[in-house]
């Protein structure tokens, strides 16, 4: 994901002063009701976009997806990649060619054994005409996948036009649902979606539309060896359901919470505390590399000097900004490279808070005359109207003028899309491959703000490499070439924190954001 | 009273028709690409044509407009972009959620209010008047969703008489359904009732002043019966146009309610669906709204002459 889309992290918005007022009101109130004892219920922010987790995805379905559908290899809580209806991989053909062993005795949901020729037929499905599954883009673009073929029933071999060593982790990525394998029941005879016959530990259940979706446990399941490490490992539904119900408001989750309706939501930054001093609740939180940002215009005729770009990031403190948004939860960053990543070095004399001498000199080298820049923001995702206006405030005292237009958020992604802006508040969803940090923002592409020759040469350089020590090395190089040229002001990666009932066991949170509930169990 | 009727069913029709045609131009002049926010800003050209063809978004505006009302007339509303599922099914269960919780909260705050704002009239500038208004003041100045809030803190949370989350059809289990929605109906009753209770205070001292009502106290009829036969009848009618336009404005969804409660109601079901630019959903609830605002109000119209014969002459 590229851009900020509804997700477990929506509920990092601030509360308005009556709701704060009424969880406190719930946080002092007295404790629950029990609920049946083989279902946990998770609060959702929002409803599930739909079941079919080749089309009908987002923030709030992946999570959901995940339990039903595996792929090949999947991400552990290291951001690495390992197999999980794949026994093992190998790279071959100076990596032009990855061939997969399947794990023997995987079954589906309609008790069908997994073969190679069911993924194969699954590929085939996300990549055909008429797929608008969210990856086809990649795996056709910059990584063009030329051939797939099934040499024998547990072997299937990817062919790259290219070596690219992303491949794998993009083959991974959990929102594009791990790349899942489904069986061809789940089409039928026209062509048109049915219903997910997929291999996880969960089958689909009920779903009343803005209300709740359910998965079941799925009894022939046949789990993956090793100890659990994020979507990778041991698998095991320990309870016989699990319930997603659609809870839009944060103070509607918190009394549900509370009051036992709700096993296990997202929490605002700020309830954190009081959550933690519940004898029944607990708070779980992880780093994610979901990052916030302000993107500065390159061409906008005053951003264009680099200095005033320079000056605006020698004006912002950005542990101010994290913290001003999070009520001191959270760390500043100079890079999109988040720290949950193994592929992130601490930069050598990080400066997270202000300078303005710094800033004021650049300025005035640069000749600015107080032109106001105009930074938009939205407020469905209120985190990126919040760091807007400490942003301005900072601006203002290194004497840059600022104003907030405040838009709609289809409004601000179609000008973010179209690169119709001088600066934008902006947020952007998890990126778990190496090179997915930067990614998000170099390329020639109207929404990338860094269309740099040289750093999108670069970026590629990194893309094919598939040793860790050379993704570093470019990935140094480029965090250099982003503080010189500024084309974004990084401001820090989100702490997803999670409210958990106690009679939760084997809860935890991760860098992958949405919690796994295999392997957790109710009392 | 025929030939009102009839106007005012004529009109009906008319306005119905510029709703129409204006919610299918608002919604397509708003910004914002409806396949692109599905996609997100990965998705590629040919994709974004793909949804964009299956939706029928390439079409031009007026020939997606004939299939769209061609559609409405036989009663295919379309299918919802962002779920799959057909519009009309989808806003008539939603409607029926929002519709049972407005239309018991409204009479419950009529009954609640206008005995109550007649009263206080009776004793303008007595004890009793001063503590009708500041009550009714003071539900005004409570926004709903604190008083939601509020209400499923003490009831849900607290004393454990109400589960705090979900919904139940009352087809499914009916005791259920009541318990899921008797706050939020309890919360809008009292809202409302402030309001209510202003109008019918004010009618009612307006009515009080007048001669015919000097008059049937001066030939003896107890105030029981001044306030009964005289007072009610003409104070109401001006109420009953307000009940009206508050139906109508609630039948469109009480989003704010139905996100406190977790309701499945036709309001929040818009708001979802403007974000995501979801057209034919967007196009369906504001046609029904304005359909069912159009069609009270008419109801209102047809019912004012009983209370107010002067009306039916005009």
């Amino acid at each position: 994901m590229a851009f900020f889309s509804p997700g477990w992290l929506e509920s990092t918005r601030q509360w308005t002063a009556p709701s704060a007022a009424i969880a406190a009101l719930v946080l002092s109130a007295a404790p629950a009701y029990a609920q049946a004892p083989s279902m946990i219920t998770v609060g959702m922010t929002e409803d599930v976009r739909g079941v079919d987790p080749a089309r009908e995805r987002d923030g709030m379905s992946d999570p959901v997806h995940m339990h039903v559908v595996e792929g090949l290899v999947a991400y552990g809580d290291d951001l690495e990649v390992g197999p999980v209806l794949a026994q093992s991989y190998a790279v071959e053909d100076d990596g032009k060619a990855y061939v997969f062993k399947l794990r023997k005795g995987v079954k589906f949901h309609n008790g069908e054994p997994l073969t190679s020729a069911d993924v194969k037929w699954s590929w085939d499905y996300l990549m055909g005409p008429e797929s608008i599954w969210r990856c086809k883009a990649v795996f056709d673009g910059a990584i063009k996948v030329a051939s797939v073929e099934t040499p024998d029933p547990e072997t299937i071999v990817y062919k790259l036009a290219k070596p690219n060593g992303s491949f794998i982790y993009n083959l991974a990525r959990p929102d594009c649902a791990g790349t899942p394998v489904f069986h061809s029941s789940s089409v039928g005879p026209d062509g048109a979606w049915k219903t997910v016959v997929g291999t996880g530990p969960f089958t689909f259940g009920e779903r009343r539309i803005g209300d709740f979706v359910e998965v079941n446990k799925f009894a022939g399941y046949v789990s993956p060896e090793g100890e659990p490490n994020g979507r990778l490992g041991r698998k095991e539904a320990l309870v016989d359901r699990l319930r997603f119900a659609v809870v839009t408001d944060p103070s509607a989750r918190l009394v549900g919470l509370r009051s036992g309706a709700l096993d296990l939501t997202p929490i605002t930054p700020q309830a954190v505390e009081q959550i933690k001093a519940e004898p029944t609740l607990d708070v779980v939180s992880s780093d994610t590399t979901v990052w916030y940002a302000l993107l500065l215009n390159s061409k906008d005729p005053l951003l264009k000097d680099k200095r005033i770009r320079q000056a605006i990031a020698f004006a912002i403190d950005r542990t101010a900004v994290a913290q001003g948004v999070s009520f001191g939860q959270w760390a500043g960053t100079t890079t999109p490279m988040p720290r949950a990543s193994k592929y992130y070095t601490q930069p050598e004399n990080e400066q997270l808070g202000a300078s303005l001498d710094k800033a004021k000199a650049l300025l005035t080298e640069a000749g600015y005359a107080g032109q106001p820049i105009t930074i938009i923001a939205n407020k469905q995702f209120e985190g990126m109207f919040d760091q807007a206006v400490i942003v301005q405030s900072l601006l203002l005292a290194a004497g840059i003028q600022a104003n907030i237009e405040t838009l709609e958020w289809g409004l601000q992604l179609e000008r973010y899309t179209n690169g119709n802006y001088q600066a934008q508040s902006f947020g952007y969803s998890g990126r778990f491959d190496p090179m997915g940090a930067w990614e998000r923002i170099i390329g020639p592409e109207s929404r990338k703000v860094w269309k740099d020759e040289a750093a999108i040469a670069l970026l590629d350089k990194g893309m094919q490499a598939s040793d860790a020590e050379e993704v570093k090395r470019v990935s140094g190089e480029l965090y250099k070439m982003f503080m010189e040229e500024v084309p974004a002001v990084s401001l820090y990666h989100v702490n997803l924190a999670l409210g958990v009932s106690k009679k939760l066991k084997g809860v935890h949170a991760s860098p992958l954001e949405t919690p796994a509930l295999w392997n957790v169990s109710k009392q | 009273m025929l030939r009102y009727a009839a106007s005012r069913l004529g009109m009906t029709l008319i306005t119905l028709l510029l709703v129409a045609v204006t919610v299918f131009i608002l919604i397509r002049i708003i910004p914002g690409d409806a396949a692109q926010l599905m996609l997100g800003e990965s998705a590629n050209q040919q994709q974004l044509e793909i949804l964009r063809q299956r939706w029928g978004l390439d079409q031009p505006w007026p020939l997606q407009f004939l299939y769209w009302i061609g559609g409405v007339l036989t009663g295919d509303l379309g299918v919802s972009t962002r779920t799959g599922q057909a519009v009309l099914p989808l806003i008539l269960d939603r409607f029926a959620v929002s519709s049972i919780i407005v239309l018991v909260a409204v009479a419950l705050a009529a009954l609640i209010a206008i005995p109550a704002g007649i009263v206080a009239a009776w004793k303008q500038n007595s004890a009793t008047d001063l503590t009708v208004v500041s009550l009714a003041t003071l539900l005004l100045s409570i926004p709903s969703f604190w008083l939601g809030l509020l209400l499923l803190v003490v009831f849900g949370l607290k004393l454990k008489w109400v589960p705090v989350l979900g919904y139940v059809g009352f087809s499914d289990d009916f005791f259920r359904a009541v318990s899921f929605v008797i706050l939020p109906i309890v919360t809008l009753a009292l809202i409302e009732a402030g309001v209510l209770i202003r109008m019918a205070r004010a009618s009612a001292i307006e009515v009080l002043r007048l001669e015919y009502v000097t008059h049937a106290r001066a030939k003896g009829l107890s105030e029981r019966q001044v306030l009964l036969r005289h007072v009610f009848p003409n104070a109401f009618a001006p109420t009953l146009t307000l009940i009206g336009l508050m139906l109508g404005n609630l039948l469109g969804g009480i989003a704010v309610l139905e996100t406190v409660f977790t309701l499945p109601g036709l309001g929040r079901l818009l708001v979802e669906s403007i974000y995501a630019r979801d057209y034919p959903v967007v196009q369906g609830c504001l046609l029904l709204t304005a359909a069912v605002f159009v069609i009270v109000n008419l109801i209102v119209d047809l019912l004012y002459p009983i209370f107010d014969p002067r009306v039916s002459a005009v």
